[in-house]
């Protein structure tokens, strides 16, 4: 009964905010099906891990809040009633959950240092600029800007870190970050003009500045 | 539409994000590309934050560990098949098997060598009770052969069959009981008989070297000369 309630809110919601595919999806994803949940992890797996990963800093924090954040996925999605696109809902769980990570984490005063461990162990878990055959140089260099990025990721305000990372690093667009962090696309503009300003100062050296 | 014309730099960096991403009103576009027209170091800003953006638009996506997959679908698939009673079911299992089992292995140990213990002390009671039973009922504990022995002229007793004898014999060779097997059996012949008995003094029977209780079996052939 409960189901089906679920399904005939769903339904309401679908004609204007879910588009076919994700209507199906939700309807497998909440009648529990094996195969529904196999393509959730495998679709959001990825891009939930490197959101995580920029906001937290640590491979293994991160690896811990994905699983997380599916098991909340999973418990809540017969509560979905389709007002927002399922991309746009599991990243705003998804946000929620790296934000209290990262608040237990300064309730320790853990965050005093920004990990960037897999990449500086060489295990392939850190960033890499695209480029296909890079010389030893270049993959020096790329890899020293890959730590000012994620040193100056750690700088910035949670809130300012989620705005850069969602926008600059995800694609996300305006209106997908205003409804992942529940604020006006306004409030989305302005933080992230101080956040690319911050970012700015941070990696100025590694900025090609045209002269004008 | 209203532009304004002459805006200032702190202003020119404010629309620049927004600017960028083609998300700055149409007045705000104008009236940046208006101060830009006339601010290098504003155009030198603003090709800073294209820079910027290209720049973590080229940060490629980090890599999940390799069995992070495997992982979450694990964790994924535990939650999605138990339901609340089974999730109850399954922590009081993972809770009191590792409690359980030992507990019930020491019990049981404990109960079978308590067993064994009480059973073999019980055991050794019931025996000495059924061995002190038996050394009352163990007498004789050694009978000999028929022995023949002739009968004293002065039995008195007018007796002509062999008159068979059972005498039990303590261990200090004396006579502490009679039986007639055969023969005459008269009060006469009895009395005779006992007072040579009881009277009598035998070399008990040994067991290593030990005296002990024994039957001795006699037959009286009365002998008239």
């Amino acid at each position: 009964m409960r189901r089906e309630i679920a399904y005939y809110d769903l339904e309401r919601g679908v004609a204007t905010l879910l588009d076919d595919h994700d209507a199906v999806f939700v309807r497998r994803l909440q009648a529990n099906e094996d195969a529904a949940y196999d393509e959730l992890v495998r679709t959001y797996n990825s891009s939930i891990y490197h959101v995580a990963y920029r906001m937290l800093g640590d491979s293994a924090e991160a690896s811990d809040a994905v699983q997380d954040i599916f098991l909340k996925v999973f418990r809540n999605i017969r509560a979905f009633r389709g007002d927002s696109s399922l991309k746009t809902w599991i990243f705003r769980i998804g946000i929620s959950e790296i934000l209290n990570r990262l608040r237990w984490w300064k309730r320790r005063s853990r965050l005093s240092t920004v990990s960037m461990d897999d990449d500086h162990n060489g295990n392939g878990n850190g960033i890499c600029i695209r480029d296909s055959a890079p010389s030893p140089y270049q993959s020096l260099e790329s890899k020293e800007q890959d730590l000012a990025i994620q040193q100056a990721l750690g700088r910035l305000s949670r809130d300012h870190r989620s705005i850069v990372v969602l926008r600059d690093i995800e694609g996300f667009s305006y209106t997908e970050i205003a409804d992942v962090l529940g604020i006006t696309v306004g409030t989305v503009k302005s933080r992230l003009a101080r956040a690319r300003a911050d970012m700015k100062k941070s990696l100025i050296r590694f900025l090609s500045i045209q002269r004008v | 539409m209203k532009i304004e014309t002459n805006i200032k730099c702190s202003k020119a960096k404010e629309l620049m994000s927004s600017y960028i991403d083609c998300m700055a009103e149409r007045e705000e576009s104008a009236s940046l590309e208006l101060h830009l027209d006339s601010c290098k170091p504003c155009q030198r800003q603003l090709h800073s934050y294209v820079s910027l953006r290209s720049m973590l638009a080229r940060v490629e996506p980090v890599r999940p560990p390799e069995d992070l997959v495997l992982d979450t679908r694990v964790r994924l698939s535990h939650a999605r098949s138990g339901g609340l009673i089974d999730r109850i079911e399954a922590r009081l299992v993972n809770v009191l098997k590792p409690v359980l089992i030992p507990a019930v292995s020491g019990i049981t140990l404990t109960v079978l060598s308590f067993g064994v213990i009480f059973g073999h002390l019980a055991m050794n009671f019931s025996t000495q009770d059924l061995s002190s039973t038996l050394i009352v009922e163990e007498e004789p504990v050694r009978i000999t052969e028929q022995t023949v022995l002739s009968a004293p002229g002065n039995s008195g007793s007018d007796w002509r069959e062999p008159l068979s004898v059972r005498a039990n014999i303590r261990d200090d060779g004396r006579v502490y009981g009679v039986t007639i097997l055969g023969g005459t059996n008269s009060p006469a012949v009895k009395r005779w008989i006992n007072n040579l008995m009881y009277t009598a003094q035998f070399g008990p029977a040994t067991r290593l070297g030990k005296p002990i209780n024994s039957t001795i079996n006699l037959t009286f052939i009365n002998v008239r000369s």
